[in-house]
């Protein structure tokens, strides 16, 4: 049995996912008779195994649930707000205790709640494997008193991993001491026991206290040599050295079990989300077959591939120095196999942003109810799949900007009729691909971001100067200064310690952004934009007066040599006429301020797209394409912001990966102060 | 099909603890008494029993003391209700070697299961 409790965990994880998505559809959609069988039919099944694995606390607030959704089946019942509440509350219940955490006070106020009568939890440890050391010795006579110590011993090998040692070998075969009447045997027993304790002691339920004793045997075998002596006094026998051995190389094979079975559960538990997806899809298309690994693993297996790439590159350069044909193909063979490998062990790492989805779902409910706001949650490409690793990074930034745009961006459903808006605002989630880059889009349909106050509430907090003149946008991204909130007193949900800056913060070192479009009384939009992945680029190598620069391959729209297109492009001061408009330009050497010392030849020009947004570079010359392991900037780098990486080329110097969306914000400071200065 | 006597002399509980087993799909047999229910051991199948403590007309010690005397029941499974909280009476039923003791009021589930696991 105890074999089966990880597979019944990952089940009942799946039904309780699909349980919650269920009923908040059914909120929606109270009619929906078909989906109140479905909902009817999981918490059966729920409860119906439930048992079976022994968690009977989950059992127990299943039942009256159980019997709620077959009276709303059975039109005895309607689907009232109440019903959705507290149907979730236990669902959350039922996930904690399978996760072995949830505390007591909960679970008797749901029960509270339910109305049924107090019940105490006997099961908090049920998944629990103990390695037990039983020393089995009933009286000669106990079949008088009408036990078959047989039937009990025949038990207790049922019910887990064991190790039974005859410790009177003069006994008779058992058979034959059933047929006689007088039981004769003493065992040593081993078990490993995935149970309630009292379960265990369930089985000796007609032995009396001298015909049986129990002892935990620790994981680490610590205090074994004492259960040994207590068993050898208690029934006046003796394990010989060769049953000692074999009893220890038991423990020795079991306590691996024990600690695996342990490891699984950790897994299981940080992993729950992702399990209870991984069931989905597998009830969808039992033909994907599944392999869960652990994140180390892949971790480890990254790193593997970063110094692969690494040393592909150094191999590459050194290969074209040589110059020899030969060596070039292998080389260049070597970059396909690598490169695919590359894209290979990336993609296992990718999960879709649905694993967020209920959370996203929770909280639009929870929040909406909680402040009296109605919301039409709408979501959009969450299968979009991103990196591990981004996806837990992301998710604390995602569920601020969702808080924010509940708590401050839709309006109560008074005001929104008054305005003749909708009652219901509209919160919409949307995510999907461009490039090498993952969009996540939170969209509402509220009021829109209040840009005088913003101004107002940066003066005040001494963020701004009173006199200082701002673009729309440099006031919105004023929101994202530390110490500023836009509220006076942050309201339990907006202010849960993340303001935006930090949400900025997080998004700058996964080497993300966050844009903010927004329209008074129509509502406000924020674009995040992740990377695809953490480590590896493909990346254009530039360099300016000899130093290397990278820029991401996704993100170069267009190169130029100046000269040639001299009659397409006209330059001026700070701007790039590029098709029919004018675009932002920039001199990389002048940014940094070095003299470039290739000025007087042909300069590059480089059109950087990201976010539908141009910028011009100017360099001094493009050395090609490569992909680099991207390292995070070293410390004494960090001033320079449009800065966002490193990598070591394959000639061993270092290369500078630059953000170009710091870069047009550098533009715009390096501007106005040369206007100023003219 | 297992049958069950049981003895116990209070008719409501009787017909409670007969009502479970039979819904269990046991046979049962009812004694009101102690006497009544000896009288039964009469050769017929029995496999458990299950008898009260206090009864009139014989206890339930006397009564499986006397039904060990019989060949036939010496090993059958005895499994005793009582209210009991007097040590010297407990220690009279566990001479008479009884399989269990089951204080009354008891959990009518965990009743069940102690019947089925006394007749393994």
């Amino acid at each position: 049995m105890e074999d089966f409790i990880q597979e019944f965990k990952a089940e009942a994880s799946g039904i309780i996912g699909q349980l919650q998505e269920q009923l908040l559809l059914l909120e929606q959609d109270r009619k929906n008779k078909q989906l109140v069988i479905e909902i009817f039919r999981g918490i059966h099944t729920l409860k119906g195994s439930s048992r079976m694995f022994g968690f009977e606390s989950i059992e127990k607030i299943t039942h009256d649930l159980e019997n709620t959704f077959d009276q709303i089946r059975n039109d005895a019942r309607v689907v009232s707000g109440s019903v959705i509440d507290l149907s979730l509350e236990v669902i959350d219940l039922c996930s904690e205790i399978l996760g072995g955490k949830t505390d007591e006070s909960k679970f008797q106020a749901v029960l509270h709640k339910l109305g049924a009568k107090d019940f105490v939890r006997e099961d908090l440890e049920t998944s629990k494997h103990t390695i037990y050391h039983i020393l089995y010795h009933p009286a000669r006579n106990s079949y008088e008193r009408g036990v078959n110590p047989i039937a009990a011993l025949e038990e207790l090998k049922s019910s887990g991993e064991h190790m039974v040692i005859n410790l009177n070998k003069s006994a008779p075969p058992l058979d034959v001491q059933a047929a006689n009447k007088a039981f004769e045997s003493i065992f040593g027993i081993l078990l490993v026991y995935n149970g309630k304790r009292t379960d265990l002691d369930d089985i000796f339920i007609f032995l009396d206290d001298t015909e049986y004793s129990i002892h935990e045997v620790s994981a680490d075998a610590s205090g074994w040599p004492a259960i040994i002596n207590r068993a050898e006094n208690l029934a006046g026998v003796k394990f010989s050295p060769a049953e000692i051995k074999e009893q220890e190389n038991f423990l020795t094979s079991v306590s691996t079990t024990v600690e695996l079975v342990k490891g699984e559960t950790e897994t299981s538990d940080t992993d729950a989300t992702e399990q209870a997806r991984q069931n989905n899809v597998l009830s969808e298309s039992s033909a994907i077959h599944y392999l869960n690994v652990k994140l180390d693993r892949l971790d480890d297996m990254m790193k593997l591939v970063s110094e692969l790439v690494t040393i592909k590159a150094e191999l590459q350069y050194q290969v074209a120095r040589l110059n020899d044909i030969t060596l070039l193909n292998t080389v260049e063979r070597l970059e396909k196999v690598s490169t695919r490998f590359r894209d290979n062990a990336f993609s296992m790492r990718l999960v879709p942003i649905q694993v967020l989805s209920l959370k996203f779902q929770r909280m639009v409910r929870d929040l909406g109810a909680n402040l009296g706001k109605e919301i039409r949650l709408i979501t959009e490409g969450l299968d979009t799949e991103i990196d591990k690793t981004i996806i837990n990074e992301i998710e604390a930034p995602l569920m601020h900007i969702i808080r924010n745009a509940i708590d401050h961006g839709l309006e109560s459903p008074e005001e929104r009729l008054a305005i003749g808006k909708d009652k219901s605002g509209l919160l919409k989630i949307v995510a999907f691909y461009a490039g090498a880059s993952v969009f996540i889009q939170v969209q509402d349909d509220g009021r829109g971001l209040n840009l005088k106050r913003i101004r107002e509430k940066a003066i005040s907090k001494g963020i701004i100067d009173a006199a200082t003149t701002l673009t729309d946008n440099e006031i919105i991204n004023l929101i994202f200064e530390s110490g500023f909130s836009t509220t006076d007193h942050a309201t339990e949900y907006s202010g849960r310690g993340v303001g935006m800056d930090v949400v900025k913060h997080k998004l700058k070192q996964l080497r993300g952004s966050i844009e903010i479009t927004t329209e008074p009384n129509l509502g406000t939009a924020f674009t995040i934009r992740l990377p695809l992945s953490l480590s590896i680029l493909d990346v254009l190598h530039v360099k300016v007066n000899d130093v290397n620069y990278l820029l991401p391959h996704n993100e170069v729209e267009a190169c130029f040599s100046e000269r040639i297109n001299s009659d397409i492009i006209q330059k001026r001061s700070y701007n790039l006429k590029y098709k029919e408009k004018l675009i932002p330009h920039l001199q990389l050497s002048k940014l940094l301020n070095i003299e470039s010392a290739e000025q007087a030849n042909e300069p590059c020009i480089i059109v950087i797209n990201k976010n539908d947004e141009r910028i011009s570079l100017e360099v001094d010359t493009i050395v090609g394409e490569e992909q680099l392991v991207i390292k995070p900037v070293d410390e004494a780098l960090k001033s320079v912001e449009f800065m966002s990486g490193m990598a070591v080329l394959g000639n061993g110097e270092l290369a500078f990966l630059i953000d170009s969306l710091k870069l047009r914000e550098s533009f715009a400071i390096d501007h106005r102060e040369s206007q100023r200065c003219a | 099909m297992k049958t069950i006597l049981v003895a116990e002399d209070f008719q409501t509980s009787r017909k409670v603890i007969v009502n479970a087993l039979s819904r269990k799909g046991y046979l049962t047999i009812e004694a009101g008494d102690g006497a009544e229910a000896l009288g039964m051991f009469d050769g017929r199948e029995i496999d458990l029993l299950v008898t009260d403590f206090n009864m009139p007309n014989m206890n339930g010690a006397q009564l499986v003391e006397e039904v060990r005397k019989k060949d036939q029941y010496k090993y059958i499974p005895v499994l005793v209700l009582s209210t009991e909280i007097n040590q010297g009476k407990k220690d009279q039923a566990s001479a008479a070697q009884i399989t269990a003791w089951i204080p009354k009021p008891f959990d009518l589930e965990r009743f069940i299961k102690l019947v089925e696991k006394s007749m393994q």
